[in-house]
């Protein structure tokens, strides 16, 4: 596990957590606390969204319609599940792309400090 | 941390967020879901449930923040919604003005479309309908009820009152010596109107037929006309086009134009200041020289007026349709229904026009080819453009004096 010096600066994070969230949505229906272990999973535990900053943050994102919920009591326990809107994926590949600008931005301000991002593995 | 402290750190977290009971329900049962999966998860990685159960609770943080920020974001989740439904309200609202203006009889701006191609003013001789729009003194609804009946003029008769209109207003005609094709070009450019110039003008007005002209502050018609009679020319409105035509040609049937004035108002007043001749048998003042011109009685059946037959009647020579013949009329006077031709105001008016308005230039009474008839409240009159305006300007100054009548 690494420790909380490896975890991101707060500030670097802010602005992001919506773009996360929907990412993760996009692969498949979530709940909230499936959400917050993907971050943390593909973060390398450097990203460790609390569950006091996720839940606000997923309901801000409900009321503006980019996510949807469904509640399901199928597994004996009654669980509240997010999904990804048309809305919700329109606003993700608009930040996607953004993102990727911001990135090469970075890259080329940041020569000799910035590393190639490993390509992601499929699945 | 016992189940029970579990349960008492939800119900805390419910109470701090303020919200409605259906909101506070899902929001710990969302909450309890994240804290027994946290706590099964760490359970499997050997904690004891008491240690987990702490370590869970620990990781949300502190219950009043949470509670705080669920809250700030409901009351924001409210507000976008209310904005939403105001907006829409907003603009069912805006709709539903529209619709009711638009439907509104007395709203003639929000017309029917066939009612918005009738405001293009199909009649332009018909001054009075923006002067004074009340000619009966009817209420708003009756105007809007009688403005709806308008309907949609044909499609022609929409272009010919837009060029005449055109043509009404002042422009000024100053040419030295110019040729005609450059100031045709010129015309049309200023008014958006195709200027043809007829076949038999070739040789007396072509392009390059030079032009001196000063003719200021009159309407283009009046100055049009002046211009073009130095050559022996005149216009005609003929399919959209102002057509420049020979004067010789003006009275030729293919050029005489359709026009139609409303004199309902004008046939009210004549009704009123002539009410000793109009609705009085022809017989009573058809001798007396001043009377209407043959063809008015043949036209009609008649009065229905009790009149004594036959003495005095058909005295001034009139082609009364409803006459009889005096030979078999029976010597002794007797009292019998007859049908006695009436004078109406739309006779008087018709034929007051044609003894005043270019009297040779009438089918009826003159040699000409133009026509006159009143039907409905309109005078139509089928003459060349000139005829036809002098018409317009006799009925509008006759109206003027019997309404200025002392």
């Amino acid at each position: 596990m690494a420790g909380k010096k490896d975890k991101f600066n707060s500030d670097l994070l802010r602005g992001s957590l919506d773009l996360m969230v929907l990412a993760v949505l996009d692969q498949e229906d979530q709940y909230g606390y499936l959400i917050q272990k993907k971050i943390r999973e593909a973060s390398g535990e450097k990203i460790s969204m609390s569950a006091g900053t996720m839940y606000p943050l997923l309901h801000r994102l409900e009321g503006e319609k980019l996510i949807r919920c469904r509640w399901d009591d199928t597994t004996g326990r009654r669980r509240k599940w997010y999904s990804l809107t048309a809305a919700g994926r329109k606003r993700l590949t608009k930040q996607a792309t953004q993102w990727n600008q911001y990135m090469e931005c970075m890259a080329q301000l940041m020569q000799g400090y910035f590393k190639p991002v490993p390509a992601v593995k499929p699945g | 941390m016992s189940n029970d402290e579990f349960e008492s750190w939800l119900s805390l977290v419910g109470r701090l967020l303020g919200l409605s009971e259906g909101q506070r329900k899902q929001i710990s049962e969302e909450l309890r879901d994240h804290l027994e999966s946290r706590v099964v998860d760490l359970m499997e990685s050997g904690m004891d449930r008491q240690a987990a159960v702490l370590k869970a609770v620990e990781e949300f943080g502190d219950a009043a923040v949470l509670a705080k920020n669920l809250q700030s974001v409901s009351l924001a989740n409210r507000k976008r919604w209310m904005m939403r439904f105001m907006t829409l309200a907003t603009a069912a609202m805006f709709l539903v003005a529209v619709l009711t203006m638009a439907m509104w009889p007395e709203n003639a701006r929000f017309g029917s479309p066939s009612q918005s191609v009738a405001q293009e003013d199909p009649n332009p001789f018909d001054k009075r309908s923006s002067d004074n729009p009340d000619p009966f003194g009817k209420n708003p609804k009756q105007q809007a009820a009688a403005k709806e009946k308008l309907g949609k003029p044909s499609p022609r008769s929409v272009s010919r009152s837009i060029i005449r209109k055109k043509l009404a207003e002042n422009h000024d005609l100053v040419y030295d010596s110019d040729p005609f094709g450059d100031i045709r070009q010129e015309l049309q450019d200023a008014l958006k109107i195709n200027i043809v110039v007829d076949a038999n003008l070739a040789g007396v007005l072509d392009d390059d037929t030079e032009i001196s002209a000063n003719l200021t502050g009159i309407p283009l018609s009046d100055g049009l006309r002046l211009f073009l009679r130095r050559v022996d020319a005149t216009y005609v409105i003929q399919r959209g086009v102002l057509l420049l035509i020979s004067i010789d040609d003006e009275q030729e049937p293919d050029f005489l134009a359709r026009h139609m004035i409303d004199v309902q108002e004008i046939l009210q007043l004549i009704k009123e200041t002539e009410s000793d001749r109009v609705g009085k048998p022809l017989a009573f003042h058809g001798g007396g020289g001043g009377g209407l011109g043959g063809g008015g009685g043949g036209r009609r059946g008649g009065g229905g007026v009790f009149a004594i037959a036959p003495q005095g009647f058909g005295g001034g020579g009139r082609g009364g349709g409803a006459g009889e013949d005096e030979s078999k009329a029976p010597e002794k006077p007797s009292v019998a229904q007859v049908n006695v031709p009436v004078l109406t105001a739309e006779e008087l008016l018709v034929d007051t026009i044609q003894r005043v308005v270019s009297p040779d230039a009438w089918h009826q009474g003159g040699s000409g080819n133009a026509d006159l008839t009143c039907i409905g409240g309109v005078l139509v009159v089928l003459s060349h453009e000139s005829l036809a305006e002098e018409v317009e300007d006799f009925v509008v100054d006759l109206e003027y004096q019997l309404k200025n009548r002392e």
